[in-house]
């Protein structure tokens, strides 16, 4: 049984008339990262900032590591570490002098080197914060949620805004990270962020939570499986039609739908035999972004 | 409350004060500016030297040049004397003359009855002049009741508490060293919304640093500026324009605690006012409608008791009344009996708006 470090139960959270959080709950375990995607507005930077001991809950249970984040939120602060959304701390301080602070006042045993040395940011030691790019400020921000070795990371949009290198080198970070066997809540827009990165996934709506699975779990489930796309010269293309197989045409391509790398093997096995050659062929399967899609029936930027 | 979590920060804000560029400024260039300026335009000698006094006799009577006499006597006063025939109000406006005292016809005759009508005018704007003047002249009617009206009694209300100075920038100092504090308004006004906007009050409190604490960090390290800042003032004062407070060892400890006491004040109403303001370019539109009242209506520049009645009751229940009523007493006539009141006041103030702030700011982040 996985050791639980986070357990909601029935959590509701409303803004006068409004309901954000409509009575969800999940739990998260040990060592895993946890990514909550959603809409805008879906409820999930409520539930995190709930989590967190940020804001009040209206009504339902909230344990981390055991503890009511409303009433124990000091204590909760030293088992865990925070990356809020548009991370910012004082910009005339530089990063050094940052961590230095957080150790301070953490009574933390790290060194202001070893943690920028963890977070790839040791040579902007002397920087001031005003002066590091987007994805250095992650960065910084990542190392001061890491000063107290935190049991739990809460990570609320790590890469938004950053470029696909600087979003690759906080995945790096992230990746190392889940090694040390911490706990990772990891709210994201980017869905091959958290295909690549979590292992459970929880997709909330409208303040419900519609699926909580692993990425693979829901691709299986609610994916479309493989498209087998290729396009042939005049003469095979004959000779493909005569082997009677199902596929829709796609403009010049056909396509066809593939449920196992066996079915795959066998159809070219059969392209062989029929001595034809296929061109252009790809194999692609849904991703998680596509199965959101198509629950959300939205735009992904909105995730 | 820890005190380490609090020095901890200090020093960080101390840091990101010095490294901008508008903090140093208003540390230490502002209160120069404020000082050279001021001073110039006001306080270059003696009052008594500089101020005018226009006199103009009415009174037929010998007896009364005494009082004429008397002015001339104090040496404080340059005073010019006007005929009887001249319009004063129209002279007065004519040669921008900020003081003027008038004897009436009849002074001799209701002197005889045991009352003593002098007319006195003032430029309120120059508040030093018409206040010193007013004293002066109360003095030299005593005098004169004294030597010639033998056993009559006839009481003057004022007693002449400005006759003490010895410069008029003497008299601007506690203004200025309040227009510093009352700054720390302004301090807090605007870091409040800029801090809220980018989540820095959140960053923070991760460390475990509570509302309560950052404001005491806020007001250790803005008090501890305005010591610095108003030490330059004073030390402008003495070494530009020859300035002559009363400092002793205890009027400057009082006059610490008592810039101490209207740092958490103002710093508190900076917090209050940021809640209130949802971005930072509302913030000197509140800011303003603070400062601006309570520096005008709190004897700042201005005496309050030439205001008119209702704005002296107002001023009474402004902080920064009774910071200058203090600040006045210690550092200009070194009266430790008189202060006690107002850092009484000043400390209950205080306790009040920094525990209400503390509150509201920490009940408005979590909600």
């Amino acid at each position: 049984m996985p050791d639980t470090v986070i357990k909601i139960t029935d959590l509701r959270k409303s803004y006068g008339k409004f309901e954000a959080v409509k009575g969800i709950s999940f739990e998260i375990y040990r060592g895993e990262i946890f990514s909550i995607l959603g809409h805008n507005g879906a409820g999930k930077t409520t539930t995190l900032e709930i989590i967190e001991g940020q804001r009040n809950r209206s009504s339902g249970q909230v344990e981390v590591l055991g503890m009511d984040p409303e009433t124990r939120r000091t204590e909760i602060f030293r088992h865990v570490g925070i990356l809020p959304q548009d991370f910012n701390f004082l910009e005339l301080i530089n990063c050094g002098e940052a961590i230095d602070f957080y150790i301070k006042s953490l009574d933390a045993r790290d060194t202001v080197d070893g943690i920028l040395e963890r977070v790839d940011l040791l040579d902007k030691k002397d920087s001031l914060i005003k002066n590091l790019s987007g994805g250095e400020k992650h960065k910084l921000g990542l190392g001061l949620a890491l000063v107290n070795d935190p049991e739990i990371l809460f990570l609320d949009e790590p890469t938004t805004g950053l470029d696909p290198v600087a979003r690759r080198s906080v995945w790096k970070i992230i990746e190392k990270l889940k090694g040390s066997g911490k706990s990772i809540v990891l709210t994201t827009h980017y869905l091959e962020e958290a295909q690549k990165l979590a292992d459970r996934v929880c997709i909330m709506d409208r303040g419900i939570i519609t699926i909580t699975a692993t990425p693979d779990e829901i691709i299986h489930k609610y994916g479309k499986g493989s498209v087998l796309r290729l396009s042939f010269d005049e003469d095979d293309m004959n000779g493909f039609l005569r082997l009677g197989l199902l596929h829709r045409r796609s403009g010049d391509f056909i396509e066809m739908d593939i449920s196992s790398m066996d079915e795959f093997f066998s159809i070219i096995e059969r392209f062989k035999e029929a001595r034809i050659s296929p061109q252009n062929l790809t194999l692609t399967r849904d991703t998680l972004e596509d199965i959101f899609i198509g629950l959300m029936g939205g735009d992904t930027n909105e995730a | 409350m820890k005190l380490r979590r609090i020095l901890l920060y200090l020093k960080l804000d101390a840091k990101s004060f010095m490294r901008g560029k508008t903090g140093p400024f208003f540390l230490i260039v502002f209160p120069i500016i404020l000082i050279l300026l001021f001073g110039s335009i006001f306080g270059t000698s003696g009052v008594a030297s500089k101020t005018t006094l226009v006199v103009q006799n009415l009174d037929p009577g010998n007896d009364t040049w005494a009082i004429v006499e008397g002015l001339n006597q104090t040496g404080l006063f340059s005073v010019v004397v006007i005929a009887p025939n001249v319009n004063i109000s129209t002279y007065i406006a004519q040669n921008s003359i900020d003081s003027a005292l008038q004897i009436p016809e009849n002074f001799s005759a209701n002197f005889a009855n045991g009352v003593i009508s002098l007319t006195y005018y003032s430029n309120p704007s120059n508040p030093i002049a018409s206040a010193l003047g007013q004293t002066l002249a109360n003095d030299i009617a005593q005098s004169y009741n004294s030597n010639l009206a033998g056993g009559k009694s006839v009481s003057l209300v004022n007693r002449p508490v400005l006759a003490k100075f010895t410069k008029t920038i003497d008299y601007y100092i506690p203004g200025f060293i309040g227009f510093t504090i009352l700054s720390g308004v302004f301090a807090l006004i605007y870091q409040v919304p800029n801090y809220r906007e980018k989540k820095i009050f959140r960053q923070l409190s991760f460390v475990g640093l509570t509302k309560s604490e950052w404001l005491a960090a806020s007001v250790i390290f803005f008090t501890l500026s305005t010591f610095l800042s108003d030490l330059i003032l004073v030390g402008i004062g003495y070494a530009v324009f020859g300035a002559n407070l009363s400092l002793t060892i205890r009027s400057i400890l009082l006059s610490a605690l008592v810039i101490f006491l209207g740092m958490i004040s103002f710093l508190s109403i900076g917090l209050l006012a940021g809640l209130l303001t949802k971005e930072e370019n509302s913030a000197s539109l509140i800011g303003n409608v603070i400062f601006y009242p309570m520096l005008f209506l709190s004897g700042v520049f201005f005496p309050i008791s030439d205001m008119p009645a209702f704005l002296q009751v107002v001023s009474e229940f402004l902080p920064l009344t009774y910071f200058i009523k203090a600040l006045d007493n210690l550092i200009l006539f070194n009266d430790i009996q008189v202060v006690i009141l107002p850092i009484i006041i000043m400390a209950v103030i205080a306790v009040l708006l920094f525990f209400s702030a503390s509150y509201i700011a920490t009940k408005k982040e979590r909600l």
